[in-house]
């Protein structure tokens, strides 16, 4: 074939334009360390590359979660070991409690220490890991368990037993039930407002409600045809006299027979039915309430302070008759002032006179003390309480009831129900007042305790009478805000982990835990040398039990977490690995193929100068 | 019949004729870098002695160049042209997918693969600390960017398919220059023809203009025997005689464009840059433009349908993570964006499967399962991620099959211009030794002229004494 200059000159630039761009590629690797850069290099590699980046950072994703899950999880077992040393030692004092040699004093004073206990229990409740509360299932942003009073207000229908509302002066020691009764008053009857109260058997708790709203009257059952709010005073039309301290009289209608019944003040059932009877200093005449009486109608005139009394036995002497008693009192006077008595007293009790004893601004008739008499009630012994309730009595003004919840140690707490009326409360918010207080912790300042107000506003009430429910729960004892939750993570694809432990599950469904400790509290505070030596006894060696199987629940967790975390290293560094295969240069090779091409090119550029400098024009003359 | 006189005459043409060879080749050597130059040789053939009757011996009457020729191979030439036709195609179908490659940017830690999964690693941090602030506003953050990487790569498609639509217009202006200028040599070279005469620099002027012409549109060429040509380009008249009928392009960016004839016929095109641009303008771009309007709308549908049924730290459901694509006509990449609620506000972020529960984290892990969700009907039953990284793929593949087409074209063509080139083209040393051979040709002539000159002195100035 024939040659031109041209031609050469055109095939050595080709070449060595071949030459310098396979330079460029060795160039371009060794400075980037990778083999391709652009998908058209070497397509299908780019797209692998992709995938394996994407995978390395997920799978760093999943070990930064496992750092999450795994502090969830060790701050879990701490407070757990925390919570287990509580119990291990608060079983120790239930057993060193449990002594024969021990007095109720001695308990007692054990007492407050199982207190700080049970404080410090809550108070691992309430772990905070990172400013989120561990124990709260997915309400991580609130405390999950609170010492506050419960009011859960709820409407009832119907009505309450009348009779329940009644108590007389002097004690009366039974059962009396709080109802969502079936008894529907009369559809025309005007409501009324009473208080019920509720006594316990043996260690006689007791309830008296307060509030402070307009309409309530206390204890007074309006006769039909008077209105609700409307007040009888002592000298009004159909009562006068000068009333002794501290009564109660209940004008009952008998429609059928046409008058009325009650109870006076020698205790014995009366019937009237005209005319004007005189009972414990007052006069009533019949005739101005009967005009409008229905049958079942209540009429009910009291006087006095309304005042709880809560005694306590401190000592008996069995021959001689003689106890000695402590009392606390709360004495509300009848304009609303408020005062407490305390002190000691001591009765005589045999076949002397009866005697009546003065506490405070109330003067307590003691005959009828019950459980509180030695010759009536011979298993009396030191720590026996008794409570004595005196009912307000009725003036202008005295419109407002007093709560006093006693020792709420009690299981399920106490409740005090309000039937109220509906037309003057309807879409009215009203403020219920509430005070309580532990009557037998001897610190100074009790009867300040759980002051408070709970403010509810019931819109429109569809039934005629309606009661209000509120409920107390225990003092001291923690409600649960969280909810039961788990909370879940994944810890690799498709494999989920529960980090969290909720506080029904760590802590007992019905706060069993707590009740545990709680109970051992209550057993010394009773002097209940059994119990601390048994029941409660149980209740902690169960309660130990019940965290000792959530610490082995969350150490397996805990191990499972490690191990998925050694599994994630792994496979890092595999996908690392794989990728790099890929994409990046062997360095040995590169250099020396560049090195080598570098000669070539070296050599295309000696012999192409070689090759097109002479021509035959240097040659002729 | 043969005299002094007549001998001068043989010098006469000898001296010319060599000269003439000599300027030949002073020629060749003077465009011996021409581009498009074909070597020309001058043909010299003796004159005959005119017939007379009655015995005569009578050498030739000296010598006359009947032609001067182009030295090429019209096979080579056309065969070169077609070549060169084909591998501009597919340097303009590299240069397209080049740029789109540009665009994306794979594999980076900056394309859309990292920032759809950083968006996905987010949901599934997210999941185990729903009620931390920071990692929400991380997540909106990464979902920001992602939107915004996606919105910048369509863009800049768009970007990239504007400049070439107006290169389109561009060279369109080009193969009608051209055309023009075709029309002229045609025009010049009818003349010139009809004056007898030949122009070997037109000619090779015309094959510059034909070479140029095909790189841009596949032709079909036509020599006439006048030395003009007629083209059709894409089956359309485009030359003839010294009228070009000019190529328009019709159409625009949303109906497509559609390269047409003087008469509005459309052109059937198989090769050339022209067609390569139309594909990039009308197929190529908006192909991948339409895929990555696929992935944003898969993406906003997807997460909002879990979004929606999910709770924010303290809010209720039925909050969209992106904004609903408003407008179905317009790209779904345009309008992918993160709500304003969540922009203003990041404990709207819907991490929770029930109200009110802070520390639920459900509905988080279930759009960070997205990430790997498959089914049958949609994306041909890839995941998100798997779907985006086939597109880098089969864009690469484009990419790489381009370069290869360019480079087996490019081997092709450059043979057959070697192969044209030995033949047509310049070769100093050959130039030299027909110069010398020319030169001394002419010196011999002008040695036999001075000969003849001495024996018409001797006739004239010996003989009548």
């Amino acid at each position: 074939m024939r040659v031109t200059h041209r031609m050469i000159a055109d095939t050595v630039n080709t070449n060595l334009q071949r030459s310098l761009r396979r330079l460029e590629v060795y160039s371009n690797q060794l400075s980037t360390g990778k083999v391709f850069h652009k998908p058209s290099e070497n397509p299908v590699g780019v797209g692998r590359v992709m995938g394996y980046s994407a995978a390395v950072n997920r799978n760093e994703q999943y070990r930064l979660n496992m750092n999450q899950t795994r502090g969830w999880l060790e701050n879990t077992e701490a407070s757990l070991r925390n919570g287990l040393d509580v119990l291990q030692r608060v079983r120790e004092l239930s057993i060193y409690g449990a002594n024969e040699s021990l007095t109720a004093d001695d308990r007692r004073a054990i007492a407050p220490e199982i207190l700080e206990f049970l404080e410090h229990l809550i108070g691992i409740a309430n772990t905070e890991t990172n400013g989120l509360y561990i124990f709260g299932g997915h309400q991580t942003l609130s405390v999950p368990y609170r010492k506050e009073k419960v009011y859960h207000a709820d409407i009832l229908g119907g009505g309450i037993d009348p009779d329940s509302a009644v108590i007389a002066a002097g004690l009366q020691n039974g059962n009396y039930s709080l109802s969502q009764s079936s008894v529907t008053p009369a559809a025309d009857e005007d409501a009324a407002v009473r208080v019920t109260q509720s006594y316990l058997q043996g260690n006689a708790e007791s309830i008296i409600g307060e509030a402070d709203w307009g309409d309530l009257v206390n204890g007074v059952m309006i006769k039909p045809g008077l209105q609700a709010g409307s007040t009888i005073t002592i000298g009004d039309d159909f009562v006068t006299g000068s009333p002794a301290e501290n009564f109660v009289l209940t004008l009952t209608y008998d429609g059928t027979n046409n008058r009325w019944d009650y109870i006076d003040d020698g205790g014995n059932p009366q019937s009237i039915d005209t005319g004007i009877f005189s009972h414990y200093g007052i006069t009533v005449d019949i005739d101005q309430l009967t005009g409008s009486a229905a049958d079942g109608d209540i009429i009910t005139v009291a006087s006095g302070i309304s005042s709880s009394v809560m005694l306590e036995v401190t000592g008996v002497d069995f021959e001689s008759g003689q106890v000695n008693y402590h009392y606390l009192s709360h004495q509300y006077a009848l304009d609303g002032t408020y005062q407490k008595a305390e002190g000691d007293f001591s009765l005589t009790f045999g076949d002397t006179a009866p005697q009546s004893v003065t506490l405070g601004a109330v003067t307590v008739n003691v005959e009828g003390l019950g459980s509180m008499n030695p010759f009536l009630a011979s298993g009396l012994k030191v720590g026996d309480r008794a409570t004595l309730d005196i009912l307000p009595g009725m003036t202008a003004g005295s419109n407002y009831d007093q709560v006093t919840v006693n020792g709420e140690h009690r299981t399920g707490g106490s409740a005090v129900s309000y039937l109220f009326d509906q037309d003057s409360l309807n879409g009215r918010e009203f403020e219920f007042k509430y005070y309580s207080l532990d009557t037998f912790d001897r610190s100074p300042d009790k009867g300040a305790l759980y002051d408070g107000s709970v403010t509810v506003n019931y819109g429109v009430f569809s039934e005629a009478e309606q009661a209000l429910t509120f409920s107390y729960d225990k003092m001291g004892f923690p409600v649960y805000y969280g909810d039961f939750n788990d909370r879940v993570q994944e810890i690799s694809p498709h494999q989920e982990m529960i980090m969290n432990l909720s506080g029904d599950k760590a802590f007992g469904s019905n706060r069993e835990i707590f009740e545990a400790v709680y109970d051992v509290y209550w057993a010394l505070i009773d002097n209940d040398r059994e119990a601390l030596g048994d029941t409660a006894l149980e209740k902690m060696d169960r309660a130990i039990d019940h965290f000792l199987g959530r610490l082995a629940e969350v150490g397996a967790r805990s191990n499972r977490v490690d191990a998925m975390n050694n599994t994630l290293s792994n496979e890092n560094l595999y996908l690392r690995e794989v990728r790099s295969n890929i994409e990046d240069i062997d360095l040995a090779q590169v250099i020396t193929d560049y090195l080598m091409q570098e000669n070539a090119y070296k050599a295309a550029l000696s012999t192409a100068s070689m090759m097109l400098q002479p021509s035959l024009v240097d040659y002729l003359r | 019949m043969s005299t002094i006189f007549g001998s001068f005459e043989i010098g006469r043409k000898a001296l010319r004729v060599q000269h003439k060879g000599m300027e030949v080749s002073g020629q060749n050597v003077a465009n011996a870098n021409t581009p498009g130059y074909s070597r020309q040789r001058a043909e010299m053939a003796a004159v005959v002695s005119p017939i007379v009757p009655g015995p005569s011996l009578a050498p030739g009457r000296g010598v006359v160049i009947t032609d001067i020729v182009r030295v090429r191979s019209e096979f080579y030439h056309a065969q070169m042209v077609k070549t060169g036709s084909h591998k501009a195609f597919w340097e303009m179908k590299k240069e397209t997918f080049q740029g789109i490659e540009a665009v994306f940017m794979e594999p980076d830690d900056y394309g859309i693969n990292k920032y759809l999964g950083d968006f996905f690693d987010n949901w599934q941090e997210l999941s185990s600390s729903p009620e931390d602030i920071s990692v929400r506003n991380a997540l909106r953050e990464n979902a920001v960017s992602l939107t915004r990487s996606v919105e910048d790569v369509y863009l800049r498609l768009e970007d990239l398919r504007i400049d070439l639509s107006g290169e389109l217009y561009m060279r369109v202006d080009e193969v009608n220059r051209i055309a023009d200028s075709i029309a002229e040599l045609n025009e010049k070279l009818r003349f010139i023809d009809a004056l007898q005469q030949k122009s070997n620099e037109l000619l090779d002027q015309l094959d510059l203009a034909v070479e140029e012409l095909s790189k841009l549109v596949d032709i079909r060429v036509h020599h006439k025997a006048n030395g003009t040509v007629e083209i059709f380009a894409g089956g359309r008249l485009l030359v003839q005689e010294d009228q070009a009928f000019y190529l328009a392009v019709e159409g625009d960016g949303n109906s497509g464009y559609q390269l047409v004839s003087h008469r509005g016929l459309p052109l059937k095109m198989e090769s050339g840059r022209v067609l390569a641009l139309i594909d990039a303008a009308n197929t190529d771009i908006p192909a991948m433009q339409e895929e990555l309007d696929l992935i944003a709308a898969t993406i906003i549908e997807e997460v909002n349908n879990l979004h929606f049924s999910g709770f924010g730290l303290q809010q209720g459901d039925g909050i969209n993570f992106f904004n609903p694509i408003g407008n179905p006509d317009l790209p779904a990449s345009l309008q992918f964006k993160v709500s304003d609620l969540i922009m203003e506000d990041s404990s709207y972020i819907a991490a929770s499967s029930q109200f009110g529960e802070p520390g639920n984290g459900e509905i988080s892990l279930e759009i960070a399962r997205l990430r790997d969700f498959r089914a049958e009907d949609r994306l041909n039953g890839s995941s998100l991620a798997e779907y985006y990284r086939g597109i880098v793929t089969s864009m690469g593949v484009q990419a790489q099959e381009s370069e290869r087409m360019v480079e087996a074209f490019g081997k092709t063509e450059a043979e057959l211009i070697e192969l044209h080139r030995s033949i047509a083209g310049v070769n100093m040393d050959e130039e030299m030794l027909n110069m010398v051979q020319y030169q001394h040709a002419w010196n011999a002539a002008a040695r036999y002229l001075s000969y003849v000159d001495e024996m018409l002195t001797i006739l004239f100035t010996e003989l009548g004494r």
